[in-house]
């Protein structure tokens, strides 16, 4: 196969759509809107006189175990300092666990939370900032990994609307209609944000460039 | 795996962050969990009764719908109808002796202004027949040719071939046998131009060096319809009744795409 479309790089797999799951959608909206004010969290018990603390911090260590390190490395794609990242991962979890959304399934529950994420990344970004310390960096110069350290530096030097699609796109493996969900942008937007971050890499990184 | 991915396993939450932020959550939200029983009774209720409130707006948007309806409001061929509708939309209105074949059948007809006047509607953009592709890519300004779509209606027996612009902005050139249709069409933007508000059961997105779009279908293996974009800022549809693989579609694309 030749020509143009033998470039095809990623099917995104066969998804069933139609009408009921629009309307399960819909519903789930729904239930999102009621849920928003109820101060039941999904899947907590409720105890006469609310929450116990070690219920709650129970509940919060299962969440980190499972979306913690994914937070945290969309945060830091923003911010590029550990610190914001987890003060960012923190206010997540508190979002989450105050708002008590509900979910049709953990993908749902995820997109949500990188949603959050983004949007709280995007408020704390601090552009006149220039004393934080990219550990990241240092770490990468310290392990003498300068293949590295080469195209980290290409990634940070990408307007924040291409390096959040190239993230979530590349590392999270979200297609292109997934992530204009979650960042709440044009699927076609999206689309070319990510294919203008790919051209810049690979005009930076050359023979380094592997985003295929 | 990626340098990129290599990179960002490198960022973990450390043992000493997690149960700082464990801590500092925990304390955040029991502040909020503190209410007394009957507090948490009110709220039970209040949340009751913004369900009950939800369900009689429902119902009243559903009746005052239905009135509207058996009224004759939206009684289709009226001037004003489809004076607010974009040519995608109008393009794809469907006559009224086919709406109940809407579900998976091909798009509706698009041929000309007269079917659509005969059917009661106002088009919007003026269409255009041409004799040939090539005519029809001069009037446009843009080639408008798909190899691929050509041969496979040649083989699927549609012989009768239709070239039309609409207006200067969209070209289409539809294949027609007795029973089934094939369509390509093509515009300058990024718009879904198919005209095709079908429910597919599955689509599938690809996403390559010059182009990106979605293919819809009614089986996993087999898709009618696929929408794209390439990077030179056009936009197209193409459809193709019996159904394509991805495979052959891949090729279709290449095919009609410059």
């Amino acid at each position: 196969m030749i020509g143009y479309a033998s470039g095809i790089l990623r099917w995104t797999p066969a998804y069933k759509g139609g009408i009921f799951r629009k309307i399960k959608s819909a519903v789930n909206l729904l239930a999102d809107l009621i849920a928003s004010d109820n101060a039941e969290p999904a899947g907590l018990s409720v105890t006469e006189g609310g929450l116990t603390r070690e219920k709650i911090a129970e509940n919060a260590g299962r969440m980190l175990d499972k979306y913690g390190d994914s937070i945290l490395r969309l945060s830091y794609s923003y911010l590029h300092n550990m610190s914001d990242a987890e003060d960012v991962v923190q206010e997540t979890l508190i979002k989450y666990m105050k708002n008590a959304p509900v979910f049709e399934n953990d993908a749902h529950e995820k997109a949500w939370l990188m949603r959050v994420a983004s949007n709280l990344s995007k408020n704390k970004i601090d552009y006149n900032n220039v004393r934080q310390a990219d550990e990241l960096d240092e770490r990468l110069a310290a392990e003498e990994r300068e293949d590295l350290s080469f195209v980290w530096d290409a990634v940070k030097s990408l307007p924040d609307n291409y390096r959040d699609v190239l993230h979530l796109f590349y590392h999270e493996g979200y297609s292109t209609k997934e992530i204009s969900g979650i960042l709440k942008r044009n699927e076609s937007t999206v689309r070319s944000d990510l294919k203008r971050g790919r051209d810049r890499l690979k005009l930076v990184l050359k023979e380094v460039y592997d985003f295929d | 795996m990626t340098k990129y991915d290599e990179i960002m396993e490198k960022i973990t939450l450390s043992s000493e962050a997690k149960d700082r932020i464990i801590e500092n959550v925990a304390e955040e939200v029991s502040k909020g969990n503190t209410a007394p029983a009957h507090e948490k009774s009110t709220l039970r209720s209040r949340t009751w009764k913004r369900y009950i409130a939800i369900a009689a707006c429902c119902l009243l948007v559903f009746a005052g719908v239905r009135t509207a309806m058996d009224s004759g409001m939206f009684r289709m061929g009226s001037a004003g109808s489809s004076s607010d509708m974009g040519p995608e939309q109008n393009l794809a209105v469907q006559p009224e002796d086919a709406a109940e074949e809407t579900e998976g059948s091909a798009p509706a007809e698009s041929d000309s202004k007269a079917a659509a006047e005969d059917n009661g509607v106002e088009a919007v953009l003026d269409a255009e027949s041409f004799e040939s592709a090539e005519e029809l890519s001069d009037n446009l300004g843009f080639s408008i040719v798909c190899p691929d779509l050509h041969d496979i209606s040649e083989e699927d027996g549609l012989s009768d071939v239709s070239y039309i612009a609409y207006g200067n902005r969209m070209g289409e050139v539809v294949y027609s046998g007795e029973e089934t249709k094939n369509y390509f069409r093509k515009a300058e933007g990024t718009e879904d131009i198919s005209g095709d508000y079908n429910t597919y059961e599955f689509m599938a997105e690809f996403d390559g060096e010059r182009t990106s779009g979605t293919l819809k279908g009614d089986s996993a293996d087999s898709y009618e319809l696929a929408v794209w974009t390439s990077i030179d800022g056009y936009t197209y549809a193409a459809y193709v009744e019996r159904g394509l693989s991805t495979e052959e579609w891949s090729e279709l694309i290449d095919s009609c795409t410059e």
